[in-house]
């Protein structure tokens, strides 16, 4: 279905584009809001990849590959987002309480705050490449095409972020500064 | 949690809390500004050039004719200014480098290092191809226009300083090679086209400005390299097959294109497979491969780094191993310098991302020696052999690991030493550059680090004298 509602939209058909927002626009959000950490940047950030895809649809070659260009704008987007001081720092941003979460007993409260200071202080292109490879599932051969980069440079940066997220982890349960944390680990 | 954590299964689980459902506010939001927004035209003559008559397409084409070579005669006329420090027509006293007849023969005082905007490119474009023609014009292929494949192509024009698109490719590719033929034509080959690596090639004719398809690699690869021999045959060897499913196999294999058949041959494989790494004609005719990284076919494997080199011979097509580099590097460049060395800088380690060091390969020795140091890690940059024998770096990632840089500097064979030189206009990554036949470096598109981030400017390195 998808393909022929792409079709009618890469012709201007704005009906058919309205539907595909609507098919695509969750995972739209729930992958904009885990790279920026944010609900009204991750607000943001849809509409305007929904408004980039649209202006651009018509230069999408194959339809068949329409939900992987999305992908790309989407995390395009995050990135001129995340550099937007506009609250943007590292403090904990809380979960809203009527939002329905999958939390469990895994992740401590302590480990949640590590974990979400340590991964604001990722650069985008490392925070976006653990959602696309930890929430969305994408390999790092996958996420390389969705970004438009060599294989290895995803794999690479997917190194380098575990690496950070293991170092803040790490903090939390020896009760170090993320910082020496993360310089013990690159040691 | 106080045990070690695995980290994957933590992220795994971290990321599964927060919304999953986007307000529908958001979308009716973004609904109503498409309403506002008009779509990118697509060039869609072909199909209504087909549905003319013949009397039409005839017509059509006398009126096009006309109307471009009237405005061509318009633009050369106001634009057309000679290449710097060349004599000109009309002499313009306040344009560097012009000599007015009138004027005494003098020695022209010293021109610093400059960069200077020259016209965009029709198409924003990243991991595209450059490659200068017979003519002095330089051809730019293929790529990414930030978020679509790029199967057009345009020509430069130095003397006027601007770009007319030319002939477009038959497969929308980037990350191919290009390789200028003895007999002026450029061939394509390999690449990624959605959704895997190309095996295809074709060929560009400057006569006519058109593309033909010429034989297929027997594997399909990207992120290779491709050597013109002397022999004229083209060597093209490693990358990635980047399949449909998995990540792709780092390649070992090589094989042969030549020119006077259109066809593919497997010659000898390299002892270690490497993708991203650098092919150097030496002047004895063989080739130097260095570094690149290797990976299995695990998706966790996060690669080898190859500090390792190897030689092939184009009269036994064979590789033997050579001296390694002191350094692992992927991505790095590497330029043949008028003594004979290879001078590699920069690339990406697993230990640094972004290198500054280089080293030289000896061909006499077989041997590696560290050079200078550049003043900033580079990756995504172009490094080119300058006429006098310095050697320019442009751009690459900056030291934030997203922007593309803007600084430049020189590599003095005769010293070793780095020197900061101009820096470009606008910080870019993954473009390329050209040495153009006045001396001049043409550097193109790339990306500068942000959505919307490839780039359709073009600018021109002047190295100045003097200086």
């Amino acid at each position: 279905m998808d393909r022929d509602l792409v079709e009618q939209a890469r012709h201007g058909d704005k009906e058919a584009f309205g539907l595909l927002a609507r098919l695509h626009g969750d995972w739209l959000f729930a992958v904009a809001h885990r790279i920026l950490r944010d609900y009204e940047r991750a607000e943001d950030a849809v509409q305007q990849a929904l408004v980039i895809a649209w202006r651009e649809l018509p230069t999408l070659r194959d339809p068949a590959r329409f939900e992987a260009w999305l992908r790309r704008v989407l995390v395009r987007v995050c990135y001129e987002e995340s550099k937007r001081a506009r609250r943007w720092n590292a403090s904990v941003v809380t979960l809203l309480p009527d939002e329905p979460s999958r939390r469990d007993d895994i992740i401590s409260v302590g480990d949640r705050d590590q974990l979400e200071r340590g991964f604001r202080r990722l650069p985008p292109e490392q925070r976006a490449i653990l959602v696309m490879h930890h929430y969305i599932g994408l390999s790092p051969t996958d996420i390389a095409e969705t970004l438009g980069i060599p294989a290895g440079t995803a794999r690479s940066r997917l190194h380098y972020a575990h690496r950070a997220m293991r170092a803040a982890l790490e903090a939390d349960a020896r009760g170090l500064p993320i910082e020496e944390a993360e310089r013990e680990e690159q040691a | 949690m106080k045990n070690k954590p695995d980290i994957q299964h933590v992220l795994d689980r971290w990321f599964e809390e927060g919304p999953t459902v986007v307000p529908d506010r958001v979308l009716d939001t973004a609904l109503e500004m498409i309403d506002g927004t008009k779509q990118r035209r697509v060039w869609g003559v072909s199909w209504r050039y087909s549905t003319m008559s013949n009397f039409a397409k005839i017509a059509a084409a006398a009126v096009l004719i006309l109307a471009v070579g009237l405005v061509a005669f318009v633009v050369v006329d106001i634009t057309r200014g000679p290449p710097i420090g060349a004599p000109s027509d009309s002499p313009n006293p306040s344009q560097p480098g012009v000599v007015s007849p009138s004027a005494q023969p003098t020695e022209s005082p010293p021109r610093a290092a400059a960069w200077s905007a020259t016209g965009s490119l029709a198409t924003t474009r990243e991991y595209h191809t450059s490659t200068l023609l017979e003519d002095g014009k330089v051809l730019v292929v293929g790529g990414n226009a930030y978020i679509g494949l790029l199967a057009s192509a345009e020509l430069y024009d130095p003397l006027t300083g601007r770009w007319n698109v030319t002939g477009s490719l038959t497969t929308a590719r980037e990350h191919q090679t290009a390789t200028l033929l003895a007999d002026g034509k450029v061939l394509v080959a390999g690449g990624y086209s959605q959704p895997a690596a190309l095996s295809s090639a074709e060929l560009y004719d400057p006569s006519t400005g058109t593309w033909s398809v010429t034989g297929s690699m027997t594997t399909a690869r990207r992120w290779g390299t491709a050597t013109l021999l002397a022999d004229g045959k083209v060597l093209v060897a490693g990358g990635n097959d980047a399949s449909v499913s998995g990540q792709g196999t780092t390649l070992a294999s090589a094989e042969l294109y030549d020119p006077a058949t259109g066809t593919w041959s497997p010659t000898g494989s390299m002892a270690t497979a490497r993708e991203s790494q650098t092919a150097t004609l030496l002047n004895d005719g063989n080739v130097l491969v260095a570094g690149g990284v290797r990976f299995g076919a695990s998706d966790s494997d996060i690669g080898e780094f190859q500090a390792s080199a190897e030689l092939y011979d184009p009269a036994t097509g064979t590789w033997s191993v050579t001296g390694s580099m002191t350094t692992e590097r992927t991505s790095p460049t590497a330029t043949l310098l008028a003594g004979g060395d290879v001078l590699v800088a920069g690339g990406g380690a697993r230990s640094d991302p972004s290198l500054k060091s280089a080293e030289l390969y000896d061909p006499r020795s077989g041997t590696w020696k560290a050079t200078g140091s550049m003043s900033a890690g580079r990756q995504a940059y172009v490094a080119t052999l300058l006429p006098d024998g310095r050697v320019l770096a442009t751009g690459g990632t900056a030291a934030n690991g997203i922007d593309g840089s803007a600084s430049a500097e020189l590599y003095d064979p005769s010293t070793g030493i780095w020197t900061a030189t101009a820096s470009l206009i606008a910080g870019r990554q993954s473009h390329t550059a050209t040495l153009l036949a006045d001396g001049t470096v043409l550097v193109v598109g790339g990306q500068r680090g942000s959505p919307n981030d490839a780039l359709a400017s073009a600018e021109l390195y002047d190295p100045g004298t003097g200086t």
